[in-house]
């Protein structure tokens, strides 16, 4: 008996171990913008325009006041953003290991583990704050602080708008369960009205338009969504990276099996579960496939959720997805690169005595980067220049590449070099 | 059911992708034709050119009247040669008049912050369009006037803190100074 306490003691202090090491590795990154998301958000922290793509439609309002703040402190716009990423991305764990009521450990070390996670703190990002917040919210619904749950679910929509499907079920799902939950809905509806008020006080009705835009690109253009024609699966995603196949079809048999086994032994109102599973099809039928981070939402919760059951059960689920984990993130750990493939090939093209480069990645943060190179938006044609060099994220079959860039973290990509 | 079918076959089924990109501004004829023309060039494709350059004519016709007056002539003079250097610039003087246009729409505009916002924001995504194929300097100085315009509409604040008038005088000279920089 008297070897549980030391047993579990010594389960945290590993633990609290690696947390610490995570956090030491995040932060001997250079912050680096790695996408024009990115660079948009940088730009927002200086001065807020959807209009301008500072940023870009739903406007992010939560998360740019949050960076906002950091850069009130004196550190600059960049910094703001890679220091609220990191910090976003290093609260998920422990908040994680909260929300849970039992098995604790295993869900921090899952959440530690989850190879996303790194990508959440380097990407500068919403997504790791959106996350965080989220749970934050299912620990104060686990206290039963309805009004603060709800509270934390409005910034989670303020951070993070495309949650809307996942939180919307949390919400929907309560209202029918206690008849109600006033506290939840106002408390959550005052927090969305405050901030998307403002944004709205802040671009009128030009606001609207620019939301049909991109709500119509999103599902139909760039966002390789289940609904555009031109997609590439989630599948394809799955497979890759190393150990994705695998990951896939773990995670799969994980999620039916413990919803089978929950379904059977517990009644079907549980909002965990409804929330996990919402998360699941509004990712994989209405994320773009490209960017794994989408996945991140939906295997924090699958994790919640499949640990939750008794020990005997979850713990073969926890041990297997932390060792699926470690194999994945092996191959990114030991890399000596500092900065994001982006900002890589600034520096290139920056050394490099070329005029022109045409590109389809970056290509707002290459334009503004580069300003004495011409940087063209390969989704335009153009009537290319002698000596002109090709930036791209596809390794061709008839062309040798001039130079490669690579992705620092998993769900990073790796960029080429081509000439004309 | 068929349709439950194709929905769960999007998983497995994949096609050559687009990148990642917000460049899809919407629909306008003029950035269309535009991309439309220079397609059918690369190709050597007279009679598309042509074809492309018709639907567009009009347009071109009436911001030649108003603000370019040999432009028409100009355009139709490369396009019957096939001259890719004239047709390309061509197509920057239309992009040019177009901005001049939403801008002096917005000076019309400035007592409302949304529309003349909107006229302002249009003109850099039309600039943006063609910015990397101008000479450098040219691009600056456009790029610079385009944000003292943006600089002299004003700002709505939030809730009323922060607000900033419009400034006529100010938005006046960002408007001269941008179509200076055009004709540099």
């Amino acid at each position: 008996m008297w070897l549980r306490p030391l047993h579990n003691n010594l389960g945290w202090g590993v633990a609290a171990c690696l947390y610490l090491a995570l956090a030491f590795w995040l932060f001997s990154f250079q912050p680096s913008i790695a996408s024009d998301d990115a660079f948009f958000f940088m730009q927002a922290i200086e001065r807020f325009s959807i209009l301008e793509f500072r940023p870009h439609f739903p406007g992010y309002p939560g998360f740019v006041i949050l960076g906002k703040a950091l850069h009130a402190l004196g550190l600059s716009p960049r910094d703001a953003l890679a220091f609220l990423s990191i910090l976003s991305a290093l609260a998920i764990p422990p908040l994680t290991a909260l929300a849970a009521k039992d098995n604790k450990l295993m869900v921090f070390c899952f959440a530690l583990t989850m190879p996303l996670l790194p990508l959440l703190g380097l990407s500068m990002l919403s997504d790791g704050c959106g996350i965080a917040f989220f749970m934050a919210a299912l620990w104060q619904y686990r206290k039963g602080n309805m009004a603060i749950c709800g509270g934390l679910l409005g910034m989670v929509l303020a951070c993070r708008p495309s949650f809307f499907i996942p939180v919307g079920v949390f919400i929907l799902w309560e209202m029918v369960k206690q008849k109600g939950a006033i506290a939840l809905v106002l408390s959550s509806a005052i927090i969305c009205l405050v901030f998307f008020g403002g944004v709205l006080a802040i671009e009128g009705m030009p606001l609207l338009w620019e939301a049909l835009r991109f709500i119509e690109g999103h599902f139909y253009i760039w966002g390789n969504t289940s609904l555009s024609l031109a997609q590439v699966s989630w599948w394809d995603s799955f497979l890759s990276f190393q150990g994705g196949m695998i990951y896939g079809l773990f995670l799969a048999v994980a999620v039916l099996y413990s919803l089978y086994k929950f379904i059977k032994e517990e009644a079907l109102t549980d909002t965990l579960w409804a929330v996990c599973i919402s998360a699941w099809l509004w990712t994989l039928f209405f994320q773009n496939p490209e960017n794994l981070r989408h996945l991140a939402l939906p295997l924090i919760l699958t994790g919640l959720c499949a640990l939750k059951t008794s020990k005997r059960r979850s713990s073969p689920f926890g041990i297997g997805a932390v060792c699926i984990h470690g194999f994945i993130l092996s191959v990114f750990i030991f890399k000596p690169i500092e900065t994001s493939p982006l900002e890589q090939s600034r520096m290139y093209f920056q050394n490099e005595n070329i005029t022109y480069l045409q590109t389809n990645y970056g290509v707002s943060y290459l334009q503004w980067s580069l300003r004495d190179k011409h940087v063209l938006d390969r989704y335009y044609a153009h009537v290319l220049k002698e000596g002109s060099l090709d930036l791209s994220s596809s390794l061709l079959d008839n062309k040798a590449e001039m130079k490669i860039f690579t992705a620092r973290i998993l769900g990073e990509k790796t960029f080429y070099v081509y000439g004309n | 059911m068929r349709f439950l079918i194709i929905f769960f076959m999007a998983f497995f089924v994949s096609h050559h992708a687009d990148a990642y990109s917000y460049s899809a501004q919407g629909k306008e004829p003029l950035i269309e034709g535009r991309n439309a023309i220079i397609n059918s060039l690369k190709e050597g494709n007279k009679a598309d050119v042509a074809k492309y350059f018709t639907l567009m004519r009009d347009d071109v016709e009436f911001l030649g009247n108003k603000y370019d007056k040999t432009l028409l002539r100009d355009f139709e003079i490369g396009i019957a040669a096939m001259d890719v250097t004239v047709i390309s610039t061509g197509i920057h003087r239309l992009f040019a008049a177009e901005i001049q246009r939403r801008l002096k729409m917005a000076s019309r505009n400035l007592d409302k912050y949304q529309t003349a916002k909107v006229m302002v924001v249009k003109s850099i995504r039309f600039f943006d369009m063609i910015a990397p194929e101008l000479e450098k300097p040219v691009a600056h100085a456009v790029k610079q006037g385009l944000n003292e315009c943006l600089n002299a509409i004003g700002k709505p604040g939030v809730f009323g803190a922060g607000q900033m008038p419009a400034d006529p005088k100010a938005y006046d000279q960002a408007l001269k100074n941008v179509v200076k920089a055009f004709a540099q």
